[in-house]
């Protein structure tokens, strides 16, 4: 742009705080900048598709798709429940989903595995019938939807609440069910937060590490997911956790472009 | 055929109105603000419930001691002063939208129905265009074709042209009295002039705005 061209002046923040700003944002991006460098570009290959992390990485993308098919039939009722619905006790209950969010992970796997594993509440009944979970790909998938639901929950509640109800009105007051009214009117009202929030549950997915091993434990093939390939590598070929690190940063990037790189859809 | 009798008690909004529309007449409700014009609205479209009252549409009752019918099968359109067309559907499948209620069976019928009702309304050359490529007075003007279109008992304006520009008013409050003709209407109005374009009486809600206390 020549600099004679008519240009906004924009109202900016004060160069102090632009210092401080930049200081921010090395602190998260510094990290990501060290690992890149810390690859060693000729033996990635190898290190990627060496049997063990192939199968960590199939076995990671499968969960996370399932738990994240598991958090949208269960989140949008859920969402739906807590914002529409008024019943007593109402805003203790949309805090206590939250919880997944602030415990350490690790205490949801110890909280699962009360729950589910063999001598578990709702496990020692299972287990009776035949069913154990603790330790399967399942536990995986269960422990992957406790830590990720919470994302899913929190968006949709955003959006839903943004936007009020006047369209369902509008159209209960057309004559509309209320099966069809959620059908045709809050279900593709709520798809900007529904994007957003699915990324964000299946990236809280992928990277699941305490509370999976803990209530999944760690076998290859069946519970060791990619996280916790990186982790068990850490101690044995640190080289392969680098560039299993940067495998997980990558594909955390595609989804994230995904989710925020498009222009938002805005609806009035 | 009697129209809408009606009387809603509020208490905390401290409304108590109560008035009758003849069939296929238009009763325009005047007020200030915090009157209880909304509120009076609201109860006969289904969104509030007044402690006490009752609305009855002929033989009908919307709303007594014992009865209440829910919104979505008492036939009561509503038209706001903001269009609320569905973002996400065509001008065409707004106006559809409502055609189960009135009977019309079948996907072709109900866009047919709907073309005409967008033809009337003077847009039937924007079916295809969703609401965010229409101007104020044409997304009014498919609102009230999708309310007209579900083919309703009771009409219910809440200051259907007040946020229209200036010089599209006029043409949208004689489309109003048009396909109003014939049909059992409550009108929420600040403009005299919408009242005597459209309405065959009046009732002015009494209460003045609540004279608060100085503070301090």
């Amino acid at each position: 742009m020549p600099a004679s061209a008519t240009r906004d002046v924009p109202v900016r923040p004060p160069r102090a705080l632009t210092v401080v700003g930049v200081l921010g944002g090395a602190a998260i991006l510094l990290p990501f900048v060290a690992l890149v460098a810390g690859v060693d570009l000729t033996r990635l290959p190898r290190l990627l598709t060496s049997p063990a992390a192939l199968d960590a990485l199939g076995l990671s993308l499968r969960t996370s798709l399932a738990a994240t098919a598991v958090c949208l039939v269960l989140g949008i009722p859920l969402a739906l429940t807590l914002t529409r619905l008024e019943f007593p006790g109402r805003s203790v209950a949309r805090s206590l989903v939250l919880l997944p969010l602030v415990v350490p992970p690790v205490v949801g796997g110890i909280a699962l595995t009360e729950a589910f594993g063999r001598r578990g509440l709702v496990g020692e009944h299972l287990h009776v019938l035949g069913i154990d979970i603790a330790f399967t790909t399942a536990a995986v998938v269960m422990a992957q939807v406790f830590v990720s639901l919470p994302f899913l929950v929190v968006a949709l509640e955003g959006s839903l609440q943004t936007r009020g109800d006047a369209h369902e009105r509008t159209a209960l007051s057309l004559g509309a069910s209320p099966a069809r009214t959620f059908r045709t009117v809050t279900l593709p009202l709520m798809a900007p937060g529904l994007l957003a929030g699915t990324v964000l549950t299946f990236a809280r997915a992928l990277g699941e590490f305490g509370a999976t091993i803990t209530f999944a434990g760690s076998m290859q093939g069946t519970t060791r997911t990619l996280p916790l390939q990186v982790y068990l590598e850490r101690e044995t070929d640190p080289e392969a956790a680098v560039a299993l690190s940067l495998l997980l940063v990558v594909v955390a990037l595609a989804v994230i472009t995904l989710a925020y790189g498009r222009k938002r859809v805005t609806i009035s | 055929m009697t129209g809408l009798d009606c009387r809603v008690v509020v208490p905390e909004r401290e409304v108590d109105v109560a008035f009758t529309v003849p069939q296929g007449q238009t009763l325009a409700l005047l007020g200030a603000n915090g009157a209880g014009k909304s509120t009076v609205l609201d109860a006969l479209a289904g969104w509030l419930r007044p402690e006490s009252g009752y609305a009855t549409l002929g033989t009908e009752v919307l709303f007594d001691g014992g009865t209440w019918v829910p919104a979505r099968h008492r036939r009561v359109g509503y038209l706001a002063q903001d269009a609320r067309l569905f973002p996400h559907l065509s001008a065409e499948a707004n106006v559809a939208y409502g055609l189960d209620r009135a009977g019309v069976v079948g996907r072709s019928a109900r866009r047919r129905v709907a073309r005409k009702w967008l033809e009337r309304v003077g847009v039937g050359h924007l079916a295809g265009r969703r609401p965010h490529q229409l101007s104020g007075g044409q997304a009014q003007r498919t609102a009230i074709a999708r309310v007209l279109a579900s083919d309703p008992r009771l009409v219910l304006l809440d200051e259907p042209l007040s946020s229209l520009d200036a010089q599209v008013v006029p043409q949208v409050r004689a489309l109003l009295a048009e396909v109003l003709t014939g049909r059992t209407t409550v009108l929420v109005t600040h403009h005299a002039a919408d009242a005597e374009a459209l309405a065959h009486s009046t009732h002015r809600i009494a209460r003045a705005d609540p004279v608060r206390p100085p503070t301090g």
